[in-house]
């Protein structure tokens, strides 16, 4: 796992749970083929069934959220920036990211 | 209107030339799983990377100045001198 830094709480959760996910998507990829594969015997697509459930908790792929990298909020992030509305703001008006500038039209 | 059977034949024959794969009844083999793209580095490598200042010490092995530590003691050298500084214990 890389350096993070000082996380928030939540985010350091979600950043548990992208790295488990990593971890464990090939398996789950394959076993996820095994199970809807129709022409395949019932008892190997059960079994695959099963090895997707004893999977981790925290290794599902929806457990992941964008979370804002300064705050760690989980609503308002920009995809762009990886920042929540507030963080981005803060950041914008002291000039920190590249071409952003107040709108006026 | 082309029939069926030829139609049948048609996609076979084009499926062997571009090297596809033909399902003759529709039927949902599970495929798409496979042909899914890996997302786990790209997901896995949301958050920036950011080594911290004390590891930066060991990897470098120079001695880094810790600027949160030398402005926090010029501070408490400026309150001892007012005679701010902290108090000793069991004095009033």
């Amino acid at each position: 796992m890389q350096f993070v830094g000082r996380l928030k709480h939540k985010a350091y959760r979600d950043f548990l749970c992208r790295n488990l996910f990593a971890k464990h998507e090939v398996e789950r990829q394959s076993n996820l083929y095994i199970y809807r594969n129709p022409e395949l015997p019932l008892r190997v697509r059960l079994e695959a069934k099963n090895r997707i459930d004893s999977l981790p908790e925290n290794s599902h792929p929806t457990k992941i959220k964008n979370r804002c990298v300064a705050t760690g909020r989980g609503r308002g992030v920009f995809r762009a920036f990886q920042l929540a509305r507030f963080a981005f703001r803060l950041k914008a008006r002291a000039n920190v990211l590249p071409g952003v500038r107040k709108a006026s039209w | 209107m082309i029939k069926r059977e030829i139609l049948e034949e048609i996609k076979q024959v084009s499926a062997k030339i571009f090297q596809t794969n033909y399902k003759s009844n529709n039927s949902r083999t599970g495929h798409k799983f496979l042909q899914r793209k890996l997302q786990g580095p790209r997901l896995a490598s949301y958050y920036p990377s950011k080594v911290p200042v004390s590891k930066m010490r060991e990897i470098i092995g120079l001695p880094i100045p810790n600027s949160q530590h030398t402005l926090r003691m010029e501070i408490l050298e400026e309150k001892v001198r007012k005679g701010k500084g902290p108090v000793k214990r069991g004095s009033k």
